[in-house]
């Protein structure tokens, strides 16, 4: 089981990411973060697993995350270059225009450096590779100075 | 001028120290080039061609003389006895070495500076008018906004991965000294009849490989809403700018290619949803930071005294006189000038200031001036506050620390971007240029009755130097390995900001004086009365000085 960073503390994670969309939504095991466009089928909502998370990329336009995309208990933004900032932009937009309350994860291919500033544009957890200097992590998600505005 | 608090200091403590932490773990070889590259850069660290170029940040041109005085300590103690005055108004060092920049990153958090966001993908130092709140055609001091917008801006999280750079300038006077029109976002303070203050919000201006001249996004945004308008502008050039190739990725490009108004209609669209999010500027914040940058405590001066004072040392002292008419300024309060300390003296590379000199105008600067010292974006430094009675003493000192070239606005007041002698992505040096061209004008009163003119030196087309914006512009271009010169002539900054255009092909190095006294010759045969170059130029067109470099206008 991979770790990952949830409200600052470093814990197992659960959910295993899914890169291919199942015909069947129900064939989605339980705490699967499924591609959005495995989940865009409205005729087999709801869902019959409680557990099931959505990942999109970066470059994601918030029109294709719809209420029923809102309603799931996890979004994964996941990141394919580090320098790519739109990733940011794109989780101040989920948890504050789409006022989505759920866990708000970020994957990929992050910096530990960057963490900081992910949880400052809403995101809470962090799916983190095994080979992490978790210890960094850390240490960046503690000392970051926090912003007035 | 704005002084940290404690909370200031904690932020920058903290920054400092997350940053010596990741410093060592890239010296532990524990992260890639690739990954330290976008951290170093926010530190604003260069690779450059013979160390790390540490640039550090003045916040729109304001500094204290004991900052001057610590940036001599790191220049005498960690640099080769100088640093450099860059054109966003920013101090650079060349030769501090990459184990050295931990305690030189201490020695600046002594007196409350950094070098934090001076480079990278990120929202760059803030830059303003050189002499705001002195200026007499000033309608709003613009320093408080630039204070407000720094503060916004050190370490904001959603931009700190641009798609490139982005750089905001600010002005609250009638003449545009800040440049408005040449940075990604432009804002000119304003006193609304109605909805009291506020800004006119120009977006998309830009030098570089493509020149655009900003354009108006908005006529007027109230004071409450600016951040709130900001972080719209930038979402919206964050989400949509273009990330496939860095030489279109500025946000003239998106706006170029989108247009202003589908720009604006965006920016709109997501002006609804920041409005909630960002809480609206109050009164009181802005009124808070304001009391930083209160009139320092003038005194009641007769200037009819001071003038007379002055007539008197003008009739007996030429060199004054030219200093005085060249290099000071009129000032909001009578009795008292500003002054420019001129960094183009033609013993030194323009905008290069040493050691010896930083001491002594942080001394000047405590003796005349309250203490405070502005850098320019000309690469030049001033001091703002200077009693008119004074003038004279304070010339003199400049002389002895050859501070005083009596040249300011002419062909001698070089800008000129550091060049291949330190930079790596130059094409050409720049320097040796400048020191050419002010050898071959070392006749002063040629210099001045060439008059008020813009020259502008770039060692390749990042433009550093601004010589878009010049009326004479200087571009270095390489043609099979070669170093040649591009000139474009017309240029101009400020309310009517215009691009130069390009004269023809491009010259050889040691060409470029001839053709610039070509140039020169063309402007003074033709001018009409006092007709600055400028206005020449815009009367009779560029052929006659296509002819006179060319031999032929096609």
């Amino acid at each position: 089981m991979a770790m990952q960073i949830k409200q600052g503390m470093l814990i197992k994670d659960p959910w295993l990411k899914v890169n291919q969309p199942a015909d069947k939504y129900r064939d989605y095991p339980w705490f699967s973060i499924v591609p959005l466009n495995g989940l865009h089928d409205k005729s087999q909502w709801p869902l019959p697993q409680t557990w099931i998370g959505a990942w999109f990329g970066v470059g994601t336009e918030l029109q294709q995350i719809t209420e029923l995309i809102l309603s799931l208990p996890l979004l994964n933004i996941h990141v394919d270059s580090f320098a790519d900032g739109r990733a940011f932009s794109l989780a101040k937009q989920l948890s504050t225009a789409l006022g989505y309350k759920g866990e708000l994860r970020v994957s990929g291919n992050f910096l530990l450096d960057q963490m900081a500033q992910f949880k400052e544009c809403g995101v809470t957890s962090f799916s983190l590779r095994d080979d992490s200097d978790f210890d960094h992590a850390m240490y960046i998600l503690e000392h970051s100075p926090k912003r007035e505005f | 001028m704005y002084h940290y608090n404690e909370n200031d200091r904690a932020d920058l403590q903290a920054r400092r120290q997350i940053f010596q932490h990741q410093l060592q773990r890239y010296l532990d070889g524990k992260i890639s080039d690739e990954e330290f590259r976008p951290i170093r850069l926010r530190q604003g660290l260069y690779l450059q061609r013979h160390a790390p170029m540490l640039r550090v940040a003045v916040p729109y041109g304001m500094l204290s003389s004991s900052q001057l005085r610590a940036l001599a300590r790191i220049a005498r103690q960690f640099d080769q006895g100088f640093c450099h005055i860059s054109t966003r108004q920013n101090v650079q060092f060349n030769w501090i070495a990459m184990e050295d920049i931990a305690e030189v990153l201490g020695m600046l958090a002594e007196v409350d500076m950094h070098s934090v966001q001076t480079s990278g993908d990120c929202i760059r130092n803030i830059t303003s008018d050189a002499f705001a709140g002195v200026a007499q055609d000033e309608l709003i001091d613009p320093r408080p906004y630039c204070e407000l917008i720094r503060q916004w801006s050190i370490g904001h999280p959603e931009f700190a991965y641009l798609p490139r750079k982005f750089k905001i300038a600010i002005t609250g006077a009638k003449t545009d000294r800040a440049m408005l029109q040449a940075h990604d976002i432009g804002l000119r303070v304003q006193q609304h009849s109605q909805l009291g203050k506020g800004f006119e919000v120009i977006v998309g201006g830009g030098l570089g490989r493509t020149p655009v001249i900003g354009s108006t996004l908005a006529l007027f945004v109230p004071e409450r809403e600016i951040l709130a308008y900001l972080t719209a502008i930038i979402r919206v050039y964050n989400l949509h700018g273009r990330r496939d190739n860095k030489y279109k990725a500025r946000i003239k490009i998106l706006v170029k290619s989108i247009g202003i108004q589908a720009f604006k209609k965006q920016v709109d669209e997501e002006f609804k949803h920041t409005q909630e999010e960002v809480s609206f500027l109050s009164p009181s914040r802005i009124d808070s930071i304001a009391t930083h940058f209160l009139p320092p405590p003038y005194e009641q001066l007769d200037s009819s005294y001071a003038d007379l004072f002055l007539i008197t040392l003008k009739r007996k002292n030429p060199s004054f006189s030219r200093w005085l008419k060249q290099n000071t300024h009129v000032h909001k309060i009578g009795g008292y000038r500003s002054v420019t300390l001129s960094l183009k003296s033609p013993n030194n590379a323009p905008g290069d200031v040493s050691t010896d000199q930083l001491l002594a105008i942080a001394t000047l600067a405590d003796q005349y001036s309250f203490g405070v010292v502005r850098s320019t974006h000309e690469q030049n430094l001033v001091l703002a506050d200077v009693r008119e009675t004074d003038l004279y003493a304070l010339w003199k000192h400049l002389i002895q620390k050859d501070l005083a070239a009596p040249t300011i606005g002419t062909i001698h007041d070089i800008i000129c971007c550091p060049g291949l002698d330190y930079c790596s992505l130059a094409n050409t040096q720049s320097i040796p240029l400048a020191q050419a061209i002010q050898t071959r004008f070392e006749n002063l009163d040629y210099v001045y009755d060439i008059g008020d003119l813009s020259f502008n030196i770039s060692g390749c087309m990042n433009a550093c130097a601004h010589h878009h914006l010049a009326n004479i512009g200087i571009l270095g271009v390489l043609k099979k390995g070669a170093p040649y010169f591009q000139i474009t002539l017309g240029g101009r900054k400020g309310n009517e900001s215009t691009l130069g255009k390009i004269l023809g092909p491009s010259v050889a190095e040691h060409d470029v004086p001839n053709a610039i006294e070509n140039i020169i010759q063309t402007y003074l045969s033709r001018r009409q009365e006092d007709e600055r170059f400028i206005d020449t130029y815009l009367r009779v067109g560029i052929n006659p000085f296509k002819e006179a470099v060319y031999g032929h206008a096609n």
